[in-house]
């Protein structure tokens, strides 16, 4: 049977009806990715067979292999944070969100390459080589997650799951047509996920559709007893909020993310789609954000001191390599978060930038008195080349200006596909809501993919990998 | 205190030594460009008044997490497993650099 492009749904049923066994369903992906990873760079790791069994009787993802950024845990199966230091190191356990999707059925196919530690918007930090855009190869996948995203575009993998600490998930799904969740932080635990900045890392599912997406995030969000900054909340549901109509719904568009160096085809697409939802009965508003210029100075602060902080166990004692495998953009972000939380400058940098984030959220809780969700470009520009900015440090970080104040307010935001550009490439927004409010996100995004099936692009994606 | 923003090449040396990390006479050359082009851009912060707003650590605002005391087996690690990606042991012990002379 042709499995291509086959959505979760219907591979769980064709497994359940017996038409397909999960060992096809394995086997088929595990051939594509090793006929197209030398071509795109996806994975550092692409497993023969599953690590794991299935149970007979079966979870719902019974037989679903899955890839992860190649940040988590997974117990005999090495993971390198796409970093030279630890490129030897075979995890004696398992991170909570791997266990749990294990528990439900689903198989490992692989590891995602992704920038070591997490550190970049275009895996070309990774020190294992650059993942490559599927649309276009001269472009990058985004980041720091790329590699899952360049593997969904291309139907490699039929889940994957990321993680955002400034748009680490939501940039390159853009950049690659597909769909992208940065969770409230705290929705899904962060046990046994390689640390970058812990105030801010969120894990959370990739995938092709919204149900998908709905699907995997009931599955691994809730409470975990590992991870001391996780929701109390026991478990959640998405799936049966999904067919609510948004007629009467209240969007706020944030001006200040229409401003200077927005690509006139990013702001026409933003605006094409926002009018999809006044269509369905929705209302559109303009709103401010008034801060958002400062969204990169308080995330450098904050993610370089934590990161600065985490990264200090790598001593290669207990594991790994010692710290002279660290490379350019790892060794910048530990310089400067030693520097700004030295002796006498702690107040000065990462508590004000501490300070920052509660104006953030008194932005966005202002906000969200007025509107029931804030709809934004994902990015103000679609991929951009492979090399364009890598000797430009200061240049990367503002490839994330319309991400990191999702990730400094701790809000969830939903990337979907809504066109392309005229170089071919993909354009995503973000669907914004208040803490916790995911079920909302995903019911909107679900609504207008039912609209207008992201104007094809998921497909168009895969064309090219068809065979 | 001197005014922020401006490294000097010292200052390189000296917070490369806190991050425990060598670096070759270009890399300071280099990092000394970047990073004061960096610790320049993120001042724009100080047009901000935060005087009375207090800070933000966790966002959801969860507070005061216990647990249990006990570990589950499944959490409990071998000598030997513990050990298994050390490069350097010796009588089921990680071999560590001598701290005191």
């Amino acid at each position: 049977m042709d499995l291509f492009g086959k959505s979760l749904i219907e591979l769980q049923e064709l497994i359940k009806t017996k038409k397909v066994s999960s060992k096809e369903v394995f086997d088929y992906f595990a051939k594509r990715s090793k006929k197209y990873n030398p071509k795109l760079n996806a994975f550092h790791t692409l497993l023969d067979k599953p690590v794991t069994e299935s149970s007979a009787t079966g979870g719902s993802l019974y037989g679903i292999p899955f890839s992860m950024k190649d940040t988590y845990n997974t117990k005999g199966v090495q993971t390198t944070a796409s970093s030279r230091v630890i490129d030897d190191y075979i995890p004696p356990y398992n991170a909570t969100v791997y266990e749990r999707l294990v528990k439900a059925g689903a198989v490992l196919l692989g590891k995602s390459n992704c920038d070591a530690w997490g550190h970049g918007s275009s895996t070309e930090n990774s020190d294992f080589g650059v993942t490559k855009n599927p649309w276009n190869n001269d472009y990058v996948a985004g980041g720091s997650s790329g590699g899952s995203a360049a593997a969904l575009s291309a139907y490699l993998s039929p889940f994957e799951i990321g993680e955002d600490t400034g748009g680490s998930i939501r940039l390159p799904a853009a950049f690659c047509g597909v769909v992208g969740l940065k969770v409230t932080y705290g929705l899904v635990s962060r046990y046994g996920c390689i640390a970058y900045a812990s105030s801010l890392d969120t894990v959370g599912p990739m995938t092709t559709s919204v149900h998908d997406m709905a699907a995997i995030l009931e599955i691994i969000a809730g409470n975990d007893p590992y991870d001391a900054t996780s929701t109390f909340t026991k478990s959640f549901s998405y799936l049966n909020t999904l067919d609510r109509k948004v007629s009467g719904l209240k969007i706020g568009v944030p001006k200040e993310y229409f401003g200077e160096g927005i690509d006139p085809e990013v702001e026409r697409k933003t605006k094409e789609a926002l009018g999809i939802f006044e269509k369905l009965g929705a209302t559109v508003k303009e709103i401010s954000l008034p801060h958002t210029k400062y969204a990169i100075a308080a995330y450098y602060l904050l993610v370089t001191s934590e990161t600065s902080s985490n990264l200090a166990r790598y001593d290669g004692i207990r594991f790994g390599n010692d710290r002279n495998f660290f490379a350019a953009e790892a060794k910048r972000r530990l310089m400067l978060g030693g520097y700004t939380l030295s002796a006498g400058y702690y107040d000065q940098y990462y508590k004000k930038a501490q300070k920052v984030r509660t104006i953030f959220r008194e932005d966005f809780d202002d906000a969200f008195k007025d509107v029931d969700l804030i709809i934004a470009p994902v990015s103000p520009t679609p991929a951009f080349k492979i090399g364009e900015k890598i000797n430009n440090p200061l240049q990367m970080y503002l490839s994330d200006i319309h991400t990191v104040p999702v990730n400094l307010t701790g809000i969830p935001s939903l990337s979907v596909p809504i066109g392309l550009s005229k170089e071919g490439l993909p354009i995503g927004m973000q669907i914004m809501g208040n803490h916790f409010q995911e079920d909302k996100i995903l019911n909107v995004g679900y609504q207008f993919e039912q609209e207008t099936n992201f104007f094809d692009v998921i497909k168009k994606g895969r064309e090219k990998y068809k065979d | 205190m001197r005014k922020r923003g401006e490294l000097t090449k010292a200052d390189i040396l000296h917070i490369a030594r806190l991050a425990n990390l060598t670096l070759t006479d270009k890399e300071v050359e280099k990092y000394h460009g970047q990073l004061s082009e960096t610790i320049k851009y993120v001042e724009n912060l100080d047009e901000l008044d935060t005087t009375n707003v207090k800070p933000t650590s966790h966002s959801t605002n969860v507070t005061n997490v216990y647990f249990e005391d006990g570990t589950e087996n499944t959490r409990l690690f071998s000598q030997e497993k513990a050990l298994k990606n050390a490069k350097n042991t010796k009588n089921g012990q990680f071999v560590v650099k001598r701290i005191m002379e």
